[in-house]
């Protein structure tokens, strides 16, 4: 039985919509879906929406216009160094994906553009990741942008991926074709235009959300599996550090070189 | 229940009976007790290799003798969990190479029991791995999760394991790097796993030391199993 697309709400960075039991967060707009207080914001009351909503048997997530996220907004962040941006866009975006660990439902990532540094761990922390086929790549770019990589993101991202596969994202700043992901074992399947993507996550969403688990059984599962990673984040034991050009960010220190 | 026998240099316990081979704590002892038995024999140079008869390798513990428990069904439940540790933990430490000829369904503690052996073959024809508990509402004993973390490696395979309760066949299993050998039949299944229990025991090697390094290397069950004491290697000096 095809359930009908409810649209539930919308907000400035994201909109929720449900179909049957599975709710759809998808990132609105045309630009790059860069993560900053106020879109982090948004996507953390649209997750405690679903969180809170006793129907709610999965989660995708997916994205308008070419770009699942790129990350982080390096802009916000240069210019709020002197008001302790680094804390403040910390707290939102590590509790926006220990929230998603903790989730108690299935998570499917339905990825239809580029997902680069913070965008890319997004989508790695959902149990299940499709892509479109196309000029999307998947990128960890922090090697690249000279950022020491945290143990608290560290952790996620190894949750998820082979030691082979680690060197190639990690060391190497790889960028990945959905193709490539796929035979790299980054994610589940790939599809030719967004609509297929978005379907195929909705459908298999569908089918884990009739198994009928229980949400405490599932988040305690998923935490075994991927054991510590929640512990990580939340124990926050590294500080972000940039090496930019003519200055060093430590923290929320600025250091002139 | 089942039996021991020794053919050549691999000792064969085999869970007899055309039934589910469930975990209940009569078969849980016989196994211990077969296995001590295998540790009693002083012949260097030796390999096991499990397997079972009829559809089913086991399909975990006995809810049933557990549910008839009435109000003590939990205490039942915790009961069968901790004696199958101990085989688990026989099995993690025992001195010489181990091969489970998986020849039908193994779910939960069965699928376990497997994971436990160095080395899984496995009938491609019919029967597959799976780990039930999300399915039913139960929670993982600590050692499962851990003996998961350390055999299953790949995330995604980890993933279809725990998370999407994926009934798994055996070329499935092999190609998620979940098991070694996929086989036609119960029969050639068997064969194979002799064969390569006789390949690694012909290879003559110290079975303290092998099992040493079998804790080494899989070390997360092994701790959690109690298996690791920290003056090891200084105490074969």
């Amino acid at each position: 039985m095809e359930h009908q697309m409810v649209h539930l709400h919308q907000w400035p960075a994201c909109r929720l919509e449900r179909r049957g039991r599975v709710y759809i967060l998808t990132l609105t707009g045309a630009d790059d879906h860069r993560f900053n207080p106020p879109s982090l914001d948004d996507i953390l009351t649209a997750l405690k929406l679903v969180d809170q909503a006793p129907d709610a048997g999965a989660l995708v997530t997916t994205n308008e216009g070419r770009y699942f996220s790129n990350g982080l907004d390096l802009k916000w962040i240069k210019t709020n160094l002197s008001h302790s941006a680094l804390d403040i866009i910390r707290d939102k975006f590590e509790g926006m994906l220990s929230f998603m660990m903790k989730l108690g439902i299935p998570t499917l990532a339905a990825i239809c553009g580029h997902a680069a540094a913070g965008g890319f761990m997004l989508a790695l922390v959902h149990d299940y990741r499709f892509m479109t086929n196309g000029k999307g790549v998947l990128y960890m770019s922090e090697l690249d942008h000279g950022m020491y990589m945290p143990r608290s993101l560290m952790s996620v991202i190894k949750s998820k991926l082979s030691p082979v596969s680690l060197r190639e994202v990690v060391l190497k700043a790889r960028k990945f074709t959905a193709s490539e992901a796929l035979e790299f074992r980054i994610i589940d399947g790939v599809y030719d235009d967004a609509a297929k993507t978005i379907d195929t996550a909705i459908v298999e969403a569908e089918k884990l959300v009739a198994r009928g688990w229980k949400r405490d059984s599932y988040a305690n599962l998923r935490a075994g599996a991927f054991p510590e990673v929640i512990e990580e984040i939340e124990a926050r034991r590294d500080p972000y550090v940039w090496r930019l050009k003519g200055f060093s960010v430590i923290g929320n220190l600025v250091f002139k070189q | 229940m089942c039996t021991l026998e020794k053919r050549g240099h691999v000792f064969v316990l085999t869970l007899t009976g055309d039934g589910e081979h469930r975990l209940n704590p009569t078969l849980i002892d016989a196994i211990q007790d077969a296995l001590r038995r295998v540790r009693a024999d002083p012949t260097p140079g030796s390999a096991l290799v499990t397997t079972a008869k009829g559809k089913f390798f086991s399909n975990g513990f006995d809810l049933n003798w557990a549910k008839a428990g009435g109000s003590a069904s939990q205490e039942r439940v915790h009961q069968m969990s901790s004696k199958f540790e101990q085989i688990v933990a026989d099995l993690m430490s025992l001195p010489m190479p181990t091969v489970a000829a998986v020849t039908g369904h193994a779910s939960a503690a069965g699928c376990m029991l497997a994971l436990s052996h160095d080395y899984v073959y496995m009938r491609k024809d019919r029967g597959f791995l799976y780990m039930s508990e999300l399915d039913i509402g139960l929670p993982f004993p600590d050692y499962f999760m851990a003996m998961l973390r350390s055999k299953i490696a790949a995330p995604r395979a980890r993933r279809d394991v725990v998370l999407r309760a994926a009934k798994i066949k055996a070329e499935e299993a092999v190609e998620m790097g979940i098991i070694d050998e996929a086989h036609s039949s119960p029969g050639e299944t068997v064969e194979a796993a002799m064969r390569r229990a006789e390949e690694l025991a012909g290879r003559k090697w110290d079975g303290e030391v092998y099992a040493s390094i079998r804790k080494a290397t899989f070390s997360e069950i092994s701790g959690v199993l109690g298996l690791v004491k920290k003056l090891d290697i200084a105490s074969r000096l």
